[in-house]
Formats: structure tokens, C-alpha cells, sequence
């Protein structure tokens, strides 16, 4: 269980818009979990998971694909940079797509992931 | 030189082939991967005679490696991914190669890649073992490969379309169908190419929220008579799943797996719902 906190900063905020925001990957309705209620829900319960597998490379794949457009959404709202300048790009997609990849790991998951890989404008 | 033996050695070639073609891009494995194992043990025969000593030993490691990532800044579009190649040799080795219950070495070559970006992702792996017993009377060389492929965003917005392809060899032990078909007590492995696709895509307005097509094929190479006249060569089970609201679904499934996938069937044949 992680120690991160759900709040209303950059990474947990830019989290939620790009998942749920019709307009990005539109993942589920505000309705149904508004931001407040958002951080316990599951990868495996968000629509592109897919139902009718288990083959880990499949959803693996997947996940690496859904991964990158959650980066380019994110990187749409906000001008945000590598926290670490000599991670590359590809490690920062692994990183997601690792949380994309696990039906358990929750919104909370990939917003600490999201924090801890992207330095977001009004962090030094 | 039997059919299996050619193409294994095929394999073997191509995996040192690519090896070749791109080597001085290729790291060696590092001197952490590798990891080493012998150890004297002592046997117990299945003969009841005396204990005898042998050596158990187990060497596995990175032979070579190379990654794919893109350098440069911040870029959902950046080029990702690597291939490795791992060996491992293992086996127990007795004072008498006849008594020795574990006569058994064997030396696998195992390569796997990935590569991904916007227009797509690739998995692959590749793996070739060579069995035999401590005298080298008895071996069999064993090789399967796969491949998966994935992308999203390919029709429709958000769409997910994957596939993935296997052969490799199947122990069919505790197939008992397969046991009466050919009416016998112990079976031999066999070849087996496996097929999976799967379509999914959300539906915008309306009572569905995603739609979800899985089609997987199981087929056997050189399928004896009495196998194909019993069906056992070909297993297909085709399933559609309607996304409803507040995580309720209907779906239904046709066809059957073959025994050594049962536990990977996601849901019941026929029509599943959760409607209250």
C-alpha cells in the first residue's frame, strides 16, 4: 500500500482530468466517481481493461499503448518536463505502462507515478 | 536428421544471425546476470541400493543485451524497448549415469525483445532446449516462439486491437481424451500453434460503453489419424462482451479449449451476465 496522498495537486488533478475527461481517454464517468472518491479506483475496473484475457503480453502491450496517450494528454494540459533528465522517455512509459499493465493497482497508483516521474511547472 | 532437429537448428541459426548482423550495438550481459550452482548432492537410486554422490549444478546468465530507447526529452512518441538473450545449462550428474533417478541435463537458449511507439507495440521470444540424459543416448531438442502485437486508437478512437501467436511444444500428460483417442497409458509431446486476437472499443452514448470480440485457435502439426478423427487436433472459442453501465456486462462464448488452457477460460460457455 503507498503512502502517497490523494489531493489536489498537479500530478493526482492531471491524473484524474485525462482519465475521465471525454476528450482524453474518457476511462469513466465524474458521476460515478467524482475526484474526492477517485484515488481506490482499480486499472482492472477503468474501460480499457480488457475482459476476455488474462494473456499477460496482450495486456502488457496494451498497457505500453494506453500509457503513451496518457502521457500525451497529460503533456497537453500541462508543460511538463523529466524529473530526472537523464531518464529516458522510454522509462517513463515503462513506468506507467506498469501500472497500466495490473488490474489491482489503483488512480492513486499512477498519480505517484506521474509525480515522481514528471516535474510539473511550478515545481522547482 | 529428423524434421524437429532441422528446425530447431534453424532457430539456433537465426538467433545467432541476429546476434551477428547488429553486434557491435550489442551489450554483453553483465557479470551480475550471471549466477552459478554446484554443489555435490547425494542420490538415492529408485533401485534401492546404496546412495551414490553426484554434482547438481545449475549456470544461467545474460549472454548479450541491447535497448532500444530513445534518448532526448520528454516524448510520448519515443521508441522503446530492448531484446535480450539468457542461457541456462542444469542438470545432476551421478557416479552411474544408470542408476541416477535425475538423468537428466539440459542447456536452454531463451530470446526476448520488445518494441514500442505511437504506431504500435511488438512483443517477441524465441527459445530453443536441448535435453538429454548423462550419457547423451537419449535427447530431444525442444524450441517454440511467439510473437504479440498491439496498438490502440486503430478505427475508432480509444479502440485496443491485439494479437498473439505462438508454437510450441505441448506436454500432454494428463490429457486423458487424448490418452483414449490413441489408446494408450503415456503420451508423447506434440507441436501446437496458438492464435489470439482481440478487439475492444468503447461505444459513446447510448446503454453499451464498450464493445469486446476474443477469438483464440489451438491447433496441432501433424496431428495423428486417430487425433483429428476424435477432434482433438483443433480447439476454437469465440466470445463477445457487452460493457454496461455501473460495471454490468452481458456476454456470451462458444467453442472449447484445449486441456492444458482450461484455467484460462475468462468466463462460462454460453451466456454470462451480471444484470442485478
Amino acid at each position: 500500500m503507498t503512502d502517497y496522498a490523494w489531493r489536489r495537486n498537479n500530478a493526482c488533478v492531471a491524473t484524474y482530468r485525462v482519465l475521465q475527461e471525454h476528450a482524453f481517454l474518457d476511462q469513466f464517468d465524474q458521476a460515478d466517481h467524482p475526484f474526492e472518491d477517485a484515488s481506490g479506483v482499480k486499472m482492472g475496473d477503468l474501460l480499457y481493461f480488457p475482459r476476455t484475457t488474462a494473456n499477460p503480453d496482450i495486456i502488457e502491450l496494451l498497457a505500453d499503448q494506453i500509457a503513451r496517450r496518457f502521457l500525451k494528454f497529460v503533456m497537453k494540459i500541462y508543460a511538463v518536463d523529466k524529473q530526472d533528465a537523464a531518464e529516458t522517455s522510454g522509462a517513463i512509459i515503462g513506468a506507467l505502462a506498469k501500472i497500466f499493465e495490473d488490474k489491482k493497482k489503483t488512480i492513486l497508483d499512477l498519480a505517484e507515478v506521474v509525480d515522481a516521474k514528471l516535474r510539473f511547472p511550478d515545481e522547482n | 536428421m529428423t524434421s524437429d532437429y532441422k528446425r530447431g537448428l534453424g532457430l539456433a541459426c537465426a538467433l545467432v544471425g541476429a546476434l551477428a548482423l547488429s553486434s557491435s550495438a550489442w551489450a554483453a550481459g553483465a557479470e551480475g546476470d550471471a549466477k552459478q550452482s554446484v554443489k555435490p548432492v547425494l542420490i538415492q537410486p529408485q533401485d534401492g541400493r546404496p546412495v551414490m554422490a553426484g554434482v547438481k549444478y545449475d549456470f544461467s546468465g545474460k549472454l548479450a543485451e541491447r535497448s532500444f530507447d530513445a534518448q532526448g526529452g520528454l516524448d510520448p512518441d519515443a521508441l522503446r524497448g530492448g531484446v535480450d538473450l539468457t542461457y541456462r545449462a542444469r542438470g545432476t550428474v551421478a557416479s552411474s549415469a544408470e542408476r541416477n533417478p535425475e538423468n537428466l541435463l539440459d542447456f536452454a537458449l531463451d530470446l526476448k525483445g520488445l518494441a514500442s511507439s505511437s504506431a504500435g507495440a511488438v512483443k517477441f521470444g524465441a527459445s530453443l532446449k536441448y535435453e538429454a540424459d548423462q550419457k547423451f543416448k537419449n535427447h530431444n531438442l525442444v524450441y517454440g516462439a511467439k510473437v504479440t502485437a498491439a496498438k490502440n486508437t486503430l478505427l475508432f478512437r480509444n479502440d485496443q486491437i491485439a494479437l498473439d501467436i505462438a508454437y510450441s511444444q505441448v506436454d500432454p500428460g494428463k490429457d486423458d481424451a487424448r490418452k483414449k483417442a490413441l489408446g494408450v497409458e503415456t503420451l508423447d509431446k506434440y507441436y501446437r500453434g496458438d492464435l489470439e486476437a482481440l478487439y475492444r472499443v468503447p461505444v459513446a452514448g447510448g446503454i453499451i460503453r464498450a464493445i469486446e470480440l476474443n477469438y483464440r485457435l489451438y491447433r496441432e502439426f501433424d496431428a495423428p489419424a486417430a487425433i483429428k478423427a476424435a477432434k482433438l487436433n483443433k480447439h476454437e472459442l469465440s466470445t463477445i462482451r457487452l460493457d454496461l453501465p455501473k460495471d454490468f456486462f452481458v456476454a456470451y462464448s462458444t467453442g472449447k479449449l484445449p486441456f492444458d488452457r482450461k484455467d484460462d477460460q475468462a468466463m462460462a460457455l454460453g451466456w454470462s451476465y451480471k444484470l442485478f
